[in-house]
């Protein structure tokens, strides 16, 4: 679901997998390039669209954008662009790569290369789209990648869990907040706080105060009391994001979350299709296997 | 809300470029991605006084028309109140363009865009602006960045109320954050550290602070657009004598370096007046690259007028210029530690928008 994005990411940074994971991506992506006959994998992401790139580094880019290279024998490279080179050293703790880079020597890193997958392309600014297909020819990376994110690993099921279960907690931290008597920003703070002590790496809020009419992206100075407060909170942790979508009492579903609303899946069954960094997830099932993405109401 | 005439003033950036004025474009045309950006400027932003959830296109007329083009199409309603022209929202910013524009058109922020738009306008002649020019901010950039140093100035002290030992970094920040955004931020910009040695700020991170630990953060928070920043150093617990003398040098160059922020100064002279009593210290090896980034920047999201504070810019300082001065500094036995204030440049030097001066603080 497409919000505000933020000037930064603020929540908790931590690596998303660890360097045996890491290992057994990067073998498999090689091992798919050696069979179409190519030279790398370049996979573009940045802070909205990026799951070839997380799913190869881990790396969610707070800022900008960032591509990694990986050649189809060697080690993966990633390009950073970034402020200032001050800041690269500490960048190892954030993404697994056999190195970092400012995004100033992606050309001659591409370079090396006659012919490369892309990936994520769709997301380039011409800037960066110049910058990659004047150094080395590219074919299409997306359904390469595709297939290889497509079935998660147990891992990646349990942080699709957590992300669901804590949208679902900052959804109710949310509701009894207003049950308090808060106002609707002040109901919204509360659930973006518990979200973040949880230890996610982003949140985003949208609400109505028009009964679901009208979606708005959380601003300061919502005082109204208005019911119902109909909102959305997604929370992101790896990569992976949880949904939540809740009123206060009736309302219809704003249009644009209408999919979401439709969809009741559980975790167990996004894992029979693709799940992808960057995905939206919705919450579990409950015991009795009640789709949970439905408008609840609280007295 | 800003007023019209503000936006109109603010807007000269885009229409006002020597570039623009002189190729005599039909159109003029901001574009912007929907990435708002602490250290780029939005022109989308500046044409307009909208932040958009999406891409964006601002265009403006010969006759100074103006109309916004922006995504998703379900965030109609709120664009509609808030800009101070006439709205198209839509899902396809790049062919609602392409339809309504023709000739020769003035374009700021086409490489920061998806090639389509490039595409799209491949029928027109384009001249590109830069998307920013030296100016200083407006009556209403001020009053909004004077908001947003309160509510910096008043986060910061709620936050040496709640810090202590055993609060993990990110659990600071995320009380912080809705801190600021409670007090009546749009936006946040936020990086910490936390350290015995005292480290440069970076995301935060689960790590647990800990007694005797150097915290550093920069808080830097919008109001209607306009980020101002305060950069600071909390010691847990009692600092060193050689830690409260070091952070002295760094309030001098603070201080050195406002009094030198005067009309007619370059920006380079005030980088040497700042750094004066650091380079009399000895320190002078670590008032470059790569120790320090910068010494500070201006603030968006309309205009980052006058760049980067650095040694080597030569932008003439107008008055009325607002930027962040930091000398942020690291020291061989002290580690790294912050001093920043967002100031405004008058003919008797520089003023802070604050209203404490950064000290060495203690919790």
């Amino acid at each position: 679901m497409l919000t505000m994005q933020p000037v930064i990411l603020r929540g908790r940074s931590q690596l998303a997998f660890g360097t045996q994971e890491f290992a057994e991506r990067v073998a498999a992506l090689q091992q798919e390039l050696s069979v179409l006959g190519l030279d790398a994998a370049v996979a573009f992401g940045d802070a909205r669209n990026y799951a070839p790139l997380t799913w190869v580094t881990g790396l969610v880019p707070m800022l900008k954008w960032a591509v990694a290279v990986t050649p189809a024998v060697g080690e993966t490279e990633l390009y950073l662009a970034m402020p200032g080179v001050r800041d690269l050293p500490r960048m190892n703790k954030l993404a697994v790569a056999g190195s970092i880079a400012p995004i100033g020597a992606l050309s001659a890193a591409l370079a090396r290369f006659d012919r490369v997958a892309l990936a994520g392309g769709h997301a380039m600014r011409a800037a960066s789209e110049s910058m990659i297909r004047q150094a080395t020819a590219t074919v299409d990376g997306d359904s390469l990648f595709a297939k290889l994110m497509e079935a998660p690993s147990e891992r990646e099921r349990e942080v699709l869990r957590l992300a669901a279960t804590t949208a679902d907690a900052s959804a109710t931290t949310t509701l009894d907040a207003w049950a308090r008597g808060e106002a609707a920003s002040e109901a919204l703070l509360c659930g973006d706080l518990s979200a973040r002590r949880a230890g996610m790496h982003d949140v985003r809020i949208l609400f109505s105060l028009d009964g679901g009419l009208t979606l708005r992206p959380l601003a300061p100075g919502a005082t109204e009391r208005r019911r119902p407060l109909v909102f959305y909170i997604a929370v992101e942790t790896g990569g992976y994001w949880g949904e939540a979508l809740r009123s206060t009492g009736g309302g219809q579903v704003p249009q644009p979350l209408a999919p979401m609303a439709r969809l009741g899946l559980s975790v167990d069954e996004l894992g029979t299709g693709r799940v992808t960094p960057g995905v939206y997830s919705h919450r579990e099932l409950d015991d009795t296997g009640t789709p949970s993405s439905r408008i609840e109401e609280v007295h | 809300m800003r007023a019209a005439e503000e936006i109109s003033a603010a807007r000269a950036d885009v229409t006002g470029h020597p570039d623009a004025i002189n190729f005599e474009p039909d159109w003029i045309v901001a574009l912007h991605d929907g990435f708002h950006s602490y250290l780029e400027v939005n022109p989308v932003f500046a044409a307009t006084g909208v932040k958009t959830i999406g891409e964006a296109a601002a265009i403006i007329g010969s006759d100074g028309t103006t109309m916004l083009l922006a995504a998703p199409a379900w965030d109609e309603t709120r664009l509609i109140q808030q800009a101070p022209c006439e709205v198209l929202a839509c899902n396809d910013v790049p062919a609602a363009l392409q339809s309504r524009v023709s000739g020769r058109l003035a374009v700021r922020g086409l490489d920061d865009v998806s090639v389509r738009f490039r595409e799209v306008l491949a029928h027109c002649e384009l001249v590109l602006i830069p998307s920013d020019t030296d100016r200083p901010k407006t009556i209403a950039e001020l009053a909004a960045a004077r908001r947003a140093s309160e509510i910096a100035e008043q986060a910061y002290a709620e936050l040496l109320a709640f810090l202590e030992p055993g609060i993990a970094e990110y659990e600071l920040v995320a009380q912080l954050d809705v801190d600021v955004r409670r007090r009546g931020a749009d936006d946040h910009f936020v990086l910490c550290s936390s350290s015995a040695a005292g480290d440069n700020v970076r995301a935060p991170t689960d790590r647990i602070i800990e007694s005797g630990d150097v915290v550093n953060i920069e808080i830097s928070p919008s109001v209607d657009g306009q980020f101002v920043q305060l950069c600071r150093t909390v010691v847990l617990g009692r600092a060193s004598a050689q830690r409260r003398n070091d952070y002295e040098l760094i309030t001098a160059a603070l201080r050195e370096g406002m009094n030198a922020a005067r009309p007619g100064v370059t920006v380079a002279e005030v980088v040497s007046a700042l750094d004066s009593p650091l380079f009399q210290a000895g320190l002078g090896e670590y008032c470059r690259p790569p120790h320090i980034r910068v010494r500070g920047h201006g603030q968006g999201l309309a205009s980052l007028s006058p760049g980067d504070i650095t040694f080597d810019n030569q932008t003439v300082l107008i008055d009325g210029m607002m930027f962040t001065l930091h000398p942020n500094q690291r020291f061989p036995e002290s580690g790294y530690m912050m001093c920043g204030e967002p100031i405004i440049v008058q003919p008797g030097g520089a003023m802070a928008l604050t209203s404490r001066r950064p000290q060495l603080d203690e919790c």
